[in-house]
């Protein structure tokens, strides 16, 4: 009898045991990698905020403005608007191996893509670039001296080009596939990825991070414009995927798509930061203008900082000029904070109190960038 | 204050000139003389430096002068260390004319010509400020010596001698300086400091070991102990200037006397015989030593830079001195054109061509240094009857170095350095062989400057 309790308890034990087990707990999920073409990510007009949008971006720098000389050669390292001296390279993998359209992408002339890219980078003002556009600068060396002889030519010498800071370094990656049965098309793939060096301490730093951008040839040419023919195993008629130039000017296009993506990551990653000065009804006054890369109809993000803690207050649209900035607050948040900055506003120039900073913030890449300056 | 003195010196000819003393100690003075021009202003100078002479005899404290003066300026304590301490070197110093003066521009006042001169003790102990236009024999100079005992000689005496070669190096590079700048034409670089140092030791040195007679009277003023035994002095000695203007031109005469060939690109050569000749270095192609200049084009993708190398080498392979221009200074794209283009924008580049004179002239004075130029004696070795004593007989020749003895096939070669020229080397050489050699020994042969044959 006490045998067959003993044995009911341990049961009763182990069973209750069992029931107290639960589910191991998760903070991650499985999600598939994807291998679509990468896109382009701008800000909304201020006009189409939504209330819920109005949030705070990423990556604003408010500090250290006071401690600025504005003077472009000798800024301190503390400064917002010192800009990172950078040389750019742009690196394109050598092809190898052997398969149908393979040799044709071996020949590929990188120069003209770093050039784009340094023009399209030294636009929107986060870096000071040093070309390495070596051939026109020789060029224009060559003409000065012819004009102006040795003497002044030697004298314009002694000016060094600037000391880079980081190198910016854009990989690449190129694939070709063909498919198909009858007629085939090639699809080629072009995926970037940006480091940003310390060339001296060969440190690949964080920030900005840019990612990794993947062209597709089907987001730069129909896919029937990539189609072709081979009769016995040789080009027969259609896309001529075994002529490097016809090759190229496909990656040209999508290496132009992915400096354009590159583009828009870097304004995201690197936005800018200007010290509201007063608010004037709707009207805002920025510190800032083109000197902290803020660009036209920009979309900023107005937000009051104190102690540590921002608290957004609207949205506006902006419009730099050299040194300062101008824009117009689009919507306002709904917020006890923002009614009463919005009421002070309303009856003069409101400036912040001591203590209480009030900054904007870009969104990202103004949204008719890429029509305009791309 | 001036404007009275003005006054004064209108009413007399001899007008009693006073010295103010301003508030940073600086002893000014007006003083007149009868006349126009040149004999004039040289009566005004003199009356002006007699003047101060006067003033600073007649007192030694500053403050008690300015007492006297009431003057309305505050002297600072600084000005008045200053001026004692320095008082004894004025005065010395003005005596012999050896102190630097300001003379004000010569004003016309009625029949005279009258000038303000000033004499600031701040600017004292920088021998470059000496008065070398006046024709005074001696220069007084004051200077600290230290010396450890090494070689059975004492501290002190250690200490003695450094002071000495400082005085007279000190002394010598106020001189040379001056020479240099005067002459526009000689580009011995003042403004770098380091080189006309170099230069200005190394011929001090040269000059007060060779010779004593250069330091005509000396006394020490201070002494005291170092650590590790050493002795510091300070002495003040006096320095004749003529015989050692005669020597220092000599030595500065030794650096431009070895004929120089030069081998380089043009139009390389013709910058490189230009700075020679600017030196009063003779070009030739018979010559001791040896200006190598080479240009090679550095590929950069479609673009070339240029690479000039330049040095200064003895027939014995010795390099005396090395210049390299910066090749990033301009890249051109690549034509025919080239390199005659890159070669002329890095030769009018001031920074360029200085540092190649630079180099140059670090090389010539480093020739001086090392003792002289290399040269050659070969003897036939069965004529030297006593071989054993060539090397001692050689070393003991006034101004040989370096002697170093090998054979090369029938000849005993006799490597060695001489300050001098060739025919002068010849001559004691001829002298010395005498003892060592056979009888059918021939008359020495010079077949260049690097070498002397016997046959």
């Amino acid at each position: 009898m006490k045998l067959i309790k003993k044995i009911t308890l341990s049961a009763i034990t182990v069973a209750l045991l069992a029931g107290c087990q639960t589910k191991p707990g998760s903070s991650t999920q499985v999600a598939k990698v994807s291998n679509r073409a990468s896109n382009a990510q701008v800000a909304k007009s201020a006009y189409d905020f939504k209330d819920h949008d109005i949030t705070i971006p990423a990556y604003f720098d408010t500090q250290g403005l006071e401690r600025c000389t504005f003077d472009v050669n000798n800024e301190t390292d503390s400064c917002p608007l010192k800009k990172p001296i950078v040389r750019m390279y742009f690196d394109l993998a050598q092809v190898t191996g052997s398969g149908i359209g393979v040799d044709a992408m071996r020949e590929f002339d990188n120069n003209n893509l770093l050039l784009m890219v340094e023009n399209q980078f030294a636009g929107i003002n986060r870096f000071r670039i040093i070309t390495r556009d070596d051939d026109t600068i020789s060029k224009e060396q060559q003409i000065f001296l012819q004009q102006q002889g040795a003497k002044a030519a030697a004298k314009r010498a002694e000016v060094k080009a600037l000391m880079p800071d980081f190198i910016v370094k854009i990989d690449s990656l190129r694939t070709i596939k063909t498919e198909g049965a009858y007629s085939d098309w090639a699809d080629y793939t072009l995926e970037l990825t940006t480091g940003v060096i310390n060339p001296q301490t060969r440190e690949k730093l964080s920030h900005p991070n840019l990612g990794k951008i993947r062209v597709k040839s089907e987001d730069v040419r129909e896919r029937s414009e990539l189609q072709f023919t081979r009769l016995s195993g040789r080009y027969y008629t259609g896309f001529h995927y075994d002529d490097s130039a016809h090759v190229n000017a496909v990656f040209n296009d999508m290496g132009s798509r992915g400096i354009d993506i590159l583009l828009t990551r870097m304004l995201s990653e690197m936005p800018a930061t200007a010290q509201v000065l007063g608010i004037k009804g709707n009207k805002i006054s920025l510190d800032r203008g083109q000197n902290a890369g803020v660009l036209p109809n920009e979309t900023m993000i107005i937000f009051s900082y104190e102690a540590g803690f921002v608290e957004p207050l609207g949205v506006a649209h902006v419009n730099p000029s050299r040194n300062s900035a101008n824009g117009e607050i689009i919507r306002w948040k709904d917020s006890n904070m923002a009614d009463n900055v919005k009421n002070k506003a309303e009856n003069g120039i409101y400036r912040p109190a001591s203590g209480a900073k009030i900054f904007a913030v870009s969104v990202g890449t103004p949204a008719n960038f890429l029509e305009s300056r791309t | 204050m001036i404007k009275k003195l003005g006054v004064l010196a209108l009413c007399s000819l001899s007008a009693q000139a006073q010295v103010e003393v301003l508030a940073d100690g600086t002893l000014q003075t007006q003083a007149c003389a009868y006349g126009r021009g040149s004999t004039a202003i040289t009566g005004a100078k003199a009356q002006a430096s007699a003047e101060l002479i006067r003033f600073l005899q007649g007192n030694k404290s500053l403050t008690m002068q300015s007492a006297q003066q009431q003057l309305t300026t505050d002297l600072t304590d600084d000005a008045t260390s200053l001026y004692e301490q320095q008082r004894s070197v004025m005065l010395e110093g003005l005596n012999a004319g050896a102190v630097p003066l300001n003379y004000s521009v010569p004003r016309l006042n009625g029949n005279d010509t009258c000038m303000t001169v000033s004499l600031n003790p701040s600017n004292l102990g920088e021998p470059v400020e000496q008065n070398w236009q006046q024709a005074t024999q001696n220069i007084s100079v004051t200077v600290i010596g230290q010396g450890w005992q090494k070689q059975g000689k004492t501290a002190l005496s250690n200490a003695e001698q450094d002071a000495l070669q400082r005085a007279v190096s000190q002394v010598v590079g106020v001189w040379l300086t001056q020479q240099h700048t005067q002459s526009s034409s000689t580009s011995l670089s003042i403004s770098d400091d380091n080189e006309s140092t170099t230069m200005q030791e190394l011929i001090g040195q040269q000059l007060s070991s060779h010779s004593e007679g250069l330091i005509k009277e000396w006394q020490t003023l201070q002494s005291k102990q170092l650590e590790n035994g050493g002795v510091e002095i300070t002495i003040m000695a006096v320095v004749e200037k003529a015989p050692l203007i005669q020597q220092a031109s000599q030595l500065l005469s030794m650096i431009g006397s070895p004929r120089v060939h030069v081998i380089a690109p043009e139009p390389l050569k013709t910058e490189l015989k230009t700075w020679l000749n600017e030196q009063g270095i003779e070009v030739g192609a018979a010559a001791s030593l040896e200006l190598y200049a080479r240009s090679e084009l550095v590929k950069r993708d479609n673009n070339r830079q240029l690479r000039l190398i330049v040095d200064v080498r003895d027939l014995a392979g010795n390099i005396y001195g090395k210049w390299q221009n910066d090749p990033s200074l301009m890249a051109l794209p690549n034509d025919e054109n080239v390199k005659t283009d890159l070669m002329a924008v890095h030769l009018a580049s001031e920074s360029q061509s200085a540092a190649l004179h630079r180099a140059l002239t670090g090389a010539f004075t480093k020739v001086v240094a090392r003792g002289g130029l290399v040269r050659e004696v070969l003897l036939p070795s069965k004529k030297l009857t006593q071989p054993e004593k060539l090397y001692d007989v050689l070393s003991t020749l006034g101004g040989v170095s370096d002697v170093s003895i090998h054979k090369r096939s029938d000849y005993t070669v006799a490597s060695l350095r001489y300050k001098g020229d060739t025919g002068e080397f010849a001559h004691a050489v001829e002298q010395a062989m005498a003892t060592i050699t056979a009888n059918t020994l021939s008359k020495i042969i010079v077949e260049d400057d690097f070498t002397l044959r016997y046959q």
